[in-house]
This record gives structure tokens, sequence and C-alpha cells, in this order.
């Protein structure tokens, strides 16, 4: 995959990384903006440092081989990450198409001087795409498995409830009673 | 025909920070981010006002008309009855220490998730009613009128709060923002705003003795299936006894823990030591509970729920009381339960180890020790048989519960018990001790209508967790609180596959060799013990 548009991505990898993880992290609210940038901070800023680690590995791969096991790994925390929190699917996902105008306006001198080949930007462009619904996977499985969870949280409530003879019972304030004279009594 | 946004448009539009601040930015009710209402029963149960059927997500909280008169006095009168409230309104200088230390504020980046922030919700009304600076220049100090989208915000955000005390830390003040939302949710008790998550264990708890209101022959039940379980694994039939006057040391667990997997294995393990160290202990069928929701609820429902042990303690003429692997039991015993139903009935004595002969000074107040307590001791006395190696297939890391942590420093009982047990390893320093980082769903928020706030709440736990499972292959994560045992699994399932909970007492149980007991093949969950196969085959 050394295309002259990888070469250049690899060259710019900060550069582009930097600008890509603030778009990315342009969808949470401002104040905790600088928060979140403290990158280094792995523990004390999960959603950040995580954000940034996976993207730092996904530009990698996209001026590297690609490898598609490798993406997929690499997209699963952020989607997993953005599935919990207060964002629509099309803002947890955005930063993936934006990636293709990082790339125009980042190289833009380049692409007129035809250094860049429009089979090159038409590649990168597919893949993006081919990303853009692994990331969709990534988000739909998350919110599934959201859901399950809350599924069998309800069936072990209930089944512990049914074990304990507690289902459909109004509370009996008889018991109670009988408890509160017997403490009495003794 | 409006155009279609840019991605890089997309990523912004919505997120851009609010046209209003903070103060004039109302809350969205948006499900899986709050706790259901809680029922009317419950609150007619306890005597707690305006009982009816609502929900968070409606326009009309049926509200009585009154509503603002009952919440600004009831907050003058707790400002007069607490001293520490009062401090808490006034020193703080937004120094911003706390800001980036609260779980839910890590997990979502809601700036009112900050914990100055959220305190500043109810500080915002206390200048407003009680400062003059607030009457005369309100927006310029920070104060603002308690409005109906104000209640709903103190409602969201005091619901968004585990009550972990993680900040408190990081204050330079000393200020406990957990007891400002505990005094915000008193204030919302008022009026009859509540969850039922936490007001259903609270009347259960009242009427039954436990959170699940088991009555006590469920009790009774419960602890006979734990012994067949036990009987079948070792062979060995544990004589249990309850309510027995005269015992030497009444026996709390957590009701989670008797009624739940996977507490059940851990109290499993518990009451196998308590039976190889012939103790002379008893268990009450009335005071089946540990846990105190009331300690979410109010100060007023959190005394009338720890009276019982006392009460039962004092009635079954017990020298000591041994309290379970529970979390925020152990707040409301070591914190509060000496000044609100103290001093401990006079039958009770300081608490001494009847195998070693430690005497435990620390507890010459309460008379109550923490279970890791006691079989630490033992363990530091040589007193238990252990066999480690049918933990061999378990890498543990342990996860500081909050509550035992941070409101009685217990730190390193329950590490020596995993020194003897099984293979395990810290977590990063950041997230242990009293710096842990909480579950995601205490203090009430750990129901299934809560999920996603839950699991963005206990990301942080999970990240650290996810740092030692690479590094070091951990695939269990042991604590000593019966809400993280119910909170963990799940959380776990999410971020982190493959990692298992346990309390610290299931892996003693497993190691735990017993007199008389048969050729164990299977651990308490009754699965194949990692050595059996291989000396089977040898």
């Amino acid at each position: 995959m050394s295309n002259r548009l990888n070469q250049l991505m690899q060259q710019k990898h900060e550069e582009l990384l930097k600008e890509w993880f603030e778009q990315a992290i342009a969808a949470y609210p401002a104040e905790a903006h600088k928060y979140f940038v403290r990158v280094d901070k792995e523990f004390a800023n999960p959603v950040g440092s995580n954000i940034y680690r996976s993207m730092d590995h996904l530009l990698a791969e996209l001026h590297g081989d690609r490898d598609a096991d490798k993406l997929y790994g690499h997209l699963e925390m952020i989607m997993k990450i953005r599935a919990v929190q207060d964002m629509k699917p099309s803002k947890a996902l955005a930063f993936l198409p934006s990636f293709k105008h990082l790339v125009l306006t980042t190289f833009k001198n380049e692409i007129n001087a035809g250094q860049v080949t429009q089979a090159d930007l038409d590649d990168l462009y597919t893949d993006i795409d081919t990303l853009m619904l692994i990331a969709f996977d990534l988000y739909s499985e998350s919110k599934e498995q959201l859901s399950n969870l809350r599924i069998a949280q309800v069936k072990e409530m209930n089944a512990m409830l049914q074990k304990a003879n507690l289902l459909n019972e109004s509370v009996d304030t008889s018991t109670f009673m009988r408890c509160s004279n017997y403490i009495e009594e003794e | 025909m409006a155009k279609l946004p840019k991605p890089q448009e997309l990523t912004k539009i919505d997120f851009k920070p609010p046209e209003t601040s903070w103060m004039d930015t109302p809350v969205e009710f948006r499900p899986g981010t709050y706790s259901y209402a809680s029922k009317p029963e419950s609150l007619e149960m306890i005597g707690f006002p305006n009982p009816r059927i609502w929900s968070p997500a409606d326009e009309d909280w049926k509200l009585p008309e009154n509503w603002q008169t009952i919440i600004l006095d009831g907050l003058r009168d707790r400002l007069q009855r607490f001293r520490s409230l009062k401090v808490y309104m006034d020193i703080c200088v937004r120094c911003g220490a706390c800001a980036d230390k609260c779980h839910f504020f890590l997990g979502s980046g809601d700036p009112k998730n900050m914990p100055v922030l959220r305190a500043e919700l109810l500080r915002s009304v206390y200048r407003k009613e009680y400062t003059l600076a607030g009457k005369l220049m309100a927006k310029m100090v920070g104060a603002r009128e308690l409005t109906l989208p104000v209640l709903k915000e103190w409602f969201y955000y005091f619901f968004q709060c585990t009550e972990c005390r993680r900040c408190s830390v990081y204050c330079p003040y000393g200020i406990d923002t957990a007891e400002i939302t505990m005094i915000g949710r008193e204030l919302l008790n008022l009026v009859g705003l509540s969850i039922d998550w936490v007001m259903g264990p609270v009347s259960a708890c009242y009427m039954k003795g436990n959170h699940l209101g088991i009555q006590p022959h469920g009790v009774v039940d419960s602890f006979d299936m734990a012994l067949d379980d036990i009987e079948d694994i070792t062979g060995v039939r544990l004589d249990l006894s309850y309510n027995r006057k005269g015992a030497e040391i009444l026996y709390v667990p957590p009701s989670g823990d008797v009624f739940a997997t996977p507490g059940t294995y851990s109290l499993m393990g518990q009451l196998m030591l308590f039976h190889e160290m012939g103790l002379d202990y008893t268990l009450s069928t009335y005071n089946s509970e540990g846990g105190n929701f009331g300690l979410f609820t109010s100060n007023e429902m959190m005394k009338r729920l720890n009276a019982k042990i006392y009460a039962e303690a004092q009635r079954l003429g017990v020298k000591y009381i041994i309290g379970g692997e529970c979390g925020h039991m152990w707040r409301v015993l070591n914190q509060y339960m000496d000044t609100m139903n103290g001093p401990a009935p006079s039958n009770l004595e300081v608490p001494k180890n009847p195998v070693t002969g430690t005497v435990f000074e620390n507890a010459k107040s309460t008379k109550m020790i923490h279970v890791t307590e006691f079989t630490a001791d033992l363990l530091r006395h040589n007193k238990v048989k252990l066999d480690p190696s049918r933990n061999s297939n378990i890498i543990a890391t342990y996860h500081d519960s909050c509550n035992p942590a941070r409101a009685m420093g217990l730190f390193d009982e329950p590490r020596y018990i995993l020194d003897h047990c099984v293979e395990w390893h810290e977590m990063p320093e950041d997230t242990i001790r009293e710096k842990t980082f909480c579950c995601g769903s205490g203090a009430g928020l750990g129901n299934d209508e809560n999920m996603e706030m839950r699991m963005r709440g206990g990301f942080p736990r999970a990240n650290a967790v996810k740092f030692v499972k690479e590094r070091h292959g951990v695939n269990m994560l042991a604590c000593i609180c019966a809400i993280d045992r119910a909170a963990l699994p799940p959380l776990m399932n999410y971020w982190n596959p493959g990692v298992e909970v346990c309390g610290v007492h299931e892996l003693l149980g497993n190691a735990l060799v017993m007199k008389g007991e048969k050729k164990r093949t299977e651990n308490l969950r009754f699965e194949p013990l990692p050595n059996v196969d291989d000396e089977e085959e040898a």
C-alpha cells in the first residue's frame, strides 16, 4: 500500500492525528475539552486517552497495511465508548468521513500538483467508507449488548424474587407486626 | 431544500457549547440515563410525603402546590442543623481540583457531573435565598431561584452521583461532595422525589429487615441452600443458628450475599471459615441486612434502618458483631452508627478474636468489625489451612470498594487475604486504595433502566481492569462489596469480557482446607478445580 498518498500521510502522521483527534473530541461539551486532550493520562482521562490511542493506531493502519482485523480492533474501543455516551449515532461516527476532508485540506498542494493520484484518493475513500460500515456494526453491537445486559438483569431479579416466592406479592404488613411483637415479647 | 451537512460539520453540530450558560440549560430525561421514580406504596410504607405514580420523563411531576416553600424551609432547617452543610455551601473556591475526579464526568464529559458543578446546583439556590450578595446580584455571584427546571436538574444530577466520595479525597478544603448529594436527595424526598431502586429496598428493609423484602423463613431457606451447596462441594454439613441468645458473636452480612450470585459464593466462604474456626456465632432473621439504603435517602431514614443492628445485638445478648463484605454498609457503621444509634448496648464488648486473642481496639466504640479484619487476623496467626492451588486457574485483581476504602481506610486486610489465596495483581496507583474508582452503580443507581449511564460511569474502573487484564492476564475482579458484586459483572461483560467478579472470601473458601472434607473436585461455583484433572491423569 505504499503509494504517494500513504507516504505523505505517514510523514504528517502527528499533524493529521492532532487535527483528527480534535475533530473527534469536538463532539463533547466544551468544558470537557481541556481534560479530554490530556491524552498521556491513561487512567485519569480514560475517554480521551483511549480514543487518541485508537485513532493513532487507526491512522497508522490507514497509511500502512490497512489490515482489516487490526482496523476492526482499533475501532472497537471508540465505538464502545460512544455507544454509552449522550450522542446520536451520526455524531458518534462522524469522525470517520471527516477524515476524507482532513486529507483533502492537509494535502491540498500535493493533490493540486498532481503528486497524489485520484486512484489513490479513491482507494482511501473506499476504505474509509468500509470503515464507516464496520463502525456502524460495532456501534449497533454495543447498543445491543447494553440492551441484553438490561434484559439479563431483569431476568436475574425475576428469578431471585421467584425463588423467594415474592413475585406479585403485595407488601405483607402482618409479618412486620409479628416481628415487632416478637421482639417486644422477648 | 436543506443541504446535507458535511461530516466535519456533523461532529460539531449539537455539541457546540450551549448558547445558554449551565444555569439556564435544562436537562433532558433520555431513557438509559435516569432511574425510574419511586412507587407510591414504598413511600406510604415509610411515611414519606407525596406518594403518587409519576415519571421523571413526564412534564408534570405532580408536586405539592407549595413545593418551593417545602424545599427552601427544608434547606434552612438543615443549614441550622448541619454545620458541615453550611461550611460546604460557603467555602468552595471553585479551584477545580475535584472537576476531573468524578467517574461520571470522566465517562461522559458532562460538566454538571463535575463535583464542583453538581454542588453548585444546590449552592446557587442557597446563595439566592440565604446570602445578601445572591439576593442583590444573583447572576454575578452564581445565584438563581429554585424553579421547576432547577428542581428537575437536581433530581437528574443528584441521582447521577454514587456518593463514592472520590472527589472529596482531592478537595483541598475537605468538602465532602457526597454529603451535598445526600442533602440534595433529602430535600427532593420532602416533595416525594426519589427513585424506585432506592425506595423499594428502603421500604422492604424497614418492614422485613432486608432490601429484597424476604421474610424470616425465606432468609433461613436461602442459608439452607448455601449449606446444601457447601455440603455437596466439601462433604461437610455446617450447622447454623438463628436468633440464638447467648451466642458470642452476631454476624450481619449484606442481604445481596444471601440471595444473589456471585455474592452467595463469598458468603459460603465466610460460613465455611466460621465453622472451621468453631466460632460461637448466630445469624438474625430480623436483622438480615447489613446494607442501608437509608444512606441514599435521608439521615433520618438511615438511622431508622440502622437501629436494628444494635437492637438485635442487645436482644440476643452477644458480645460483639462481625459485619460481612459490604460497601456502603461500612460507611454507615463506621462513620454514623455510633452517633446515630450509639452508644453501643452495654452487653457488647470490645471485639476479641476467640481464636487468636487479638483485641480489635479500632472497634472499641462501635463493637463491630469487618469480616476481612477477622480473617486477616486469623491468617496472620497461621490459624487457617489453605490450598491456594485450587485457585490456580484464577489471576485476580482487587477493586477497593469505595466505602470500605474511603470511609474506613480498609485497604490492607482484603489484600492480605488475597496474598494467601490466589495470584493477584494491583491496578494502577491512581485507581486503587483511597483513589479507587467507583463501580458506577452505587447509591441506588444499579438498576437496569440506568444501564447506559452505569456503563459510562463505570468506564474509568473498567479501563484500569483492562490494563491488568492485558498485562497480567487477569480474569477475576475481587471486591468486598455486595453492590459491586451486582454491578461489576455487567460492567466487565461490556468493557472486559472474560473477567469475572467475586468476593474475597469466595477465593478463601475455595482454598480452605476443612477438617473432614471430602476430596474437593469443584470450586464454590461448582466448576471443576484446576488441579483435579492433572492429579487424576497422574
